[in-house]
């Protein structure tokens, strides 16, 4: 009774430190904005509820700013998903934008090559068909800083990082090399046609807006980690080899099957996400659909404390946060790049206390104990 | 040949924060152009003294005298600008550097900058002098153990050491490496330079030290004139003059062989050969106490045992089983269980509540897995049934780093005896532990040899081992010796045996 009390003070507690430290990144926003002579009431209040007069809804303002919030947070949340599991394991996946950019590749040819009547059980197939290539393509692309990290010691950080430039350069020079030729120079950028109906997951009409609906992937994605995490005998080798490898290898956990699970579930997250982004939005491979997403996902990760529900809770925060900035410039006439600014400050505070977990996880206390 | 002291600590003491005392008001000196021995077992405070007189830790009493006037330091810089110099065990070198860069680092700028043309000059003109065998050129990594040792000591000599501590330098080095190094420290002696070599070798210091000072638990036993010392009086005080304490505990009632090795080979994280052909039974029913100074070879034998580490040559049965290439998963299931050493670093998961840890090691076991989830009633269940039995001061949902030393090492002992096994390697279980905690941790190894298992204990605290063995052997450098009842050794001859002097009569 008294220790589940105990857990629950426990939660609180990073509930408010996070609360607090959002709030002290707009107070520095604000007086950022103070400084450069404008009124950061009117801009946060345009950031979250537009502004009627100037036609702008900031992310809640309005059923079109509420649908792109949620649009964006599907994307975000699964990446920040993809980054926690291998946070969990100690383990610092940098490559899900990589991984997506495969997916999202994958899902478009899958998309594109088949058709089948839509609506029968077989355009369903092609479009389940089309994702589950996109989740198994980032699932392959991670698997190379995977292998490379487990079999040779090569640091995730760096190998990652340069597989997200070949994955978004190899994906552009297939696009620009095969389909460019068909649309076009194209006044809408680097983009190849649109894929089989059959492939395509409708958008839904609410109100005059279209709700895309990444959303439901996204919520399963979540409830299976979730399930994973705290409830399975996996999710609890996770946490071992994430806080201690030595105790994990003492207790008879596969350190190295641990770290290739983690960053092959991110990978497949991460071509997920790139299968929404194909087959739930745009209907095609448009080279610049990520405006970072999959690095997103780490201060997506750390303002949701490394907890499913707290990333979630962060996705949607972030996503309002970059969905609502868009208002602001219309709304107060404040350059775009100070709006840019203030959401850096404020996303960079909020990551604070979670990457103050992290770090307190390497920094072990060492004591001064000799012999 | 009588000499002024050079370098004298006066009174040193040290206790750490945790009240644990390390030296307890030390006085030793070490005079100009001497070899001087600093003899003891593990624990006996010769790298605490040698790490205050190097900077490296502040003492809580006492003084540093450099030819007769008091020094005061805050770091090995200031030792190092004093002239006194310490070689560490484990060295302190930037393995992707030459031997070159190792040396220059720390003297490109700022006080005690010199040009790199003058550093390689007295470099290689001090190597040369000394027959110290260094390529300078090449880089550390590439190094053997003994040519990483010059650079260390050369690294000092540019910076004008004149009292040069050497700790444990032999541990590393193959009999050719130390022979040599036997000799540079002659040729280092010649040129009037002081030198503190710390060892628990009884053979090497009585052949390469003028004079040697015996510690024992924090105290200086005596400082001897090498000449007139022999191995017998130096094991005699190393260990001390107390005659090994009775056991207080029943006949063994010997059951099934369960655990056996035989001839077993294995390597060291360095290369260097850290079990050189060890052979033992234990049956049902019985302790084998091994004992020695740390780091002949005790922590690779558990970690080949319990499967974290593959032998070279030779074979491990557990239960009958040829256990040596099995993971540790699959030896536990053979009923071992393990007791760590470095119970924070191995033994728990600190950040983890007490509850995840006791499950360490049993989460596939099927009461506690099904269909791939956690069981958690039953894993809750297990937690409070063995917090009670233990008395873990602690509830199933406190994290494990809030615990203390006793606490965390009940939390290990629990689960490891949750897990019934067969056999139980226990390495230094009461290592840091208060005396209520060690009686506890003892009485429980008894309670289960007089259930028939087996019990496999390490311990570099010979009263230990002594006290719970029913057969107990000393390990050194990789070998055992010994094999007799604990009540038949003689103090003089573990002391000898501890140190090298007397490996199988």
């Amino acid at each position: 009774m008294n220790s589940k009390f105990g857990i629950g003070g426990e939660k609180v507690t990073k509930v408010l430190q996070s609360v607090a430290i959002i709030a002290f990144g707009f107070v520095i926003g604000g007086i950022i904005m103070l400084a450069v002579g404008y009124d950061p009431v009117a801009a946060y209040s345009a950031v979250f509820f537009g502004s009627a007069e100037k036609g702008m809804q900031g992310a809640f303002g309005g059923i079109f700013g509420i649908t792109s919030t949620i649009r964006e947070a599907s994307f975000i949340i699964l990446t920040g998903l993809a980054a926690q599991i291998a946070f969990s394991a100690g383990v610092f996946n940098v490559g899900i934008e990589g991984a997506m950019y495969l997916g999202a590749f994958v899902s478009f040819m899958c998309a594109y090559s088949f058709s089948a009547p839509p609506g029968s059980i077989l355009g369903v197939l092609h479009a389940l068909l089309s994702i589950l290539a996109a989740m198994i393509a980032g699932l392959l692309w991670m698997s190379i800083p995977a292998l490379l990290k487990i079999k040779r010691g090569a640091h995730e950080v760096v190998t990652t990082i340069m597989l997200n430039y070949v994955a978004t350069s190899l994906t552009e020079l297939l696009v620009v090399k095969f389909f460019l030729p068909t649309t076009g120079v194209p006044p809408g950028g680097i983009v190849t046609p649109l894929i089989s109906q059959s492939a395509m997951i409708p958008q839904i009409d609410v109100m005059g807006a279209q709700l895309n609906l990444g959303f439901i992937p996204t919520i399963i994605v979540a409830i299976i980690a979730y399930i994973v995490i705290k409830k399975s005998v996996v999710g609890y080798s996770i946490r071992v080899v994430g806080s201690n490898p030595n105790a994990a290898k003492y207790a008879g956990i596969e350190v190295g099957k641990i770290i290739l699970l983690v960053m092959l579930a991110g990978g497949a997250m991460g071509g997920l996400a790139g299968a929404i982004a194909v087959q739930f939005t745009e209907y095609r491979f448009d080279q610049a659909f990520s405006p970072g997403y999959g690095t997103s996902g780490i201060p997506v990760a750390l303002i949701g404390r490394l907890d499913v529900v707290g990333i979630v809770l962060a996705g949607l925060f972030m996503a309002a946060l970059h969905i609502g900035a868009q208002s602001i410039q219309p709304v107060t006439g404040m350059p775009s790049q100070v709006s840019l600014l203030i959401e850096g400050v404020i996303v960079f505070t909020a990551s604070m206390p979670g990457a103050f977990d992290l770090l307190r996880n390497y920094l072990k206390p060492k004591g001064e104990k000799s012999e | 040949m009588r000499s002024e002291p050079y370098v004298q600590v006066e009174g040193v003491r040290k206790v750490y924060p945790d009240g644990v005392q390390a030296l307890g008001g030390v006085t030793i000196d070490f005079r100009k152009g001497e070899v001087h021995g600093l003899l003891g077992e593990n624990g006996a405070g010769k790298s605490t003294l040698m790490r205050i007189l190097f900077g490296q830790i502040r003492p809580t009493g006492g003084k540093i005298l450099i030819d007769g006037g008091q020094v005061n330091f805050n770091s090995p810089h200031d030792a190092i600008s004093h002239r006194i110099g310490m070689v560490f065990q484990h060295f302190m070198l930037v393995s992707s550097f030459t031997g070159f860069e190792n040396i220059m680092l720390g003297l490109e700028t700022g006080k005690g900058f010199r040009s790199e043309q003058d550093v390689r000059k007295s470099s290689e003109a001090l190597a040369l002098r000394l027959g110290l065998k260094v390529d300078l050129d090449e880089t550390v990594e590439n190094m053997p153990m003994g040519e990483r040792q010059r650079v260390e000591i050369l690294k000092l000599l540019v910076r004008n050491v004149d009292l040069l501590i050497l700790d444990e330098p032999t541990s590393a080095l193959t009999p050719l490496e130390t022979d040599e190094l036997l000799n540079v420290m002659k040729r280092l002696k010649g040129e009037g330079k002081t030198i503190v070599f710390v060892t628990h070798k009884l053979r090497e210091a009585l052949s390469a030290c003028d004079r040697i000072t015996v510690m024992r638990k924090g105290a200086k036993v005596d400082t001897v004139e090498a000449r007139s010392a022999d191995l017998r009086s130096l094991a005699l005080m190393m260990v001390g003059r107390e005659v090994l304490p009775e056991t207080k505990k029943g006949t063994p009632k010997l059951r099934d062989l369960l655990l056996e090795v035989r001839e077993l080979v294995a390597l060291s994280d360095t290369g260097s050969e850290a079990l050189r052909g060890v052979s033992f039974q234990i049956r049902g029913g019985e302790i084998f106490g091994i004992a020695g100074v740390a780091g002949n070879g005790q922590n690779e034998l558990v970690e080949v045992i319990t499967g974290l580490r593959r032998a070279k040559s030779g074979v491990v049965l557990v239960g009958g089983v040829e256990t040596t290439t099995k993971s540790p998963r699959e030896i536990y299931d053979l009923g071992l269980a393990h007791i760590p050493e470095d119970r924070l670093g191995r033994g728990v998961v600190p950040a983890l509540s007490v509850k995840d840890n006791l499950l360490l090691g049993l989460q596939f076991r099927p009461e506690f897995e099904e269909h791939m989830m956690m069981r958690q009633t039953a894993i809750d269940e297990n937690a409070r049934d063995l917090i009670r039995t233990y008395s873990i001061a602690a509830t199933e949902d406190t994290p494990v780093k809030s615990l203390s030393g006793g606490n965390i090492q009940r939390v290990v002992v629990a689960r490891e005896f949750s897990k019934s096994p067969l056999i139980i390697v226990a390495s230094q279980p009461t290592t840091g532990l208060d005396i209520s905690a060690t009686e506890f941790v003892r009485q429980e190894l008894l309670k289960m040899r007089d259930e028939g298992k087996a019990v496999l204990l390490i311990s570099s605290e010979l009263e230990e081992v002594t006290g719970l063995s029913d057969t107990m052997a000393v390990m050194y450098e990789g070998r055992l010796a010994g094999f007799k009842r604990p009540e038949e050794f003689t103090a003089e001859e573990v002391g000898l045996m501890m140190g090298g002097a007397k490996v199988e009569q």
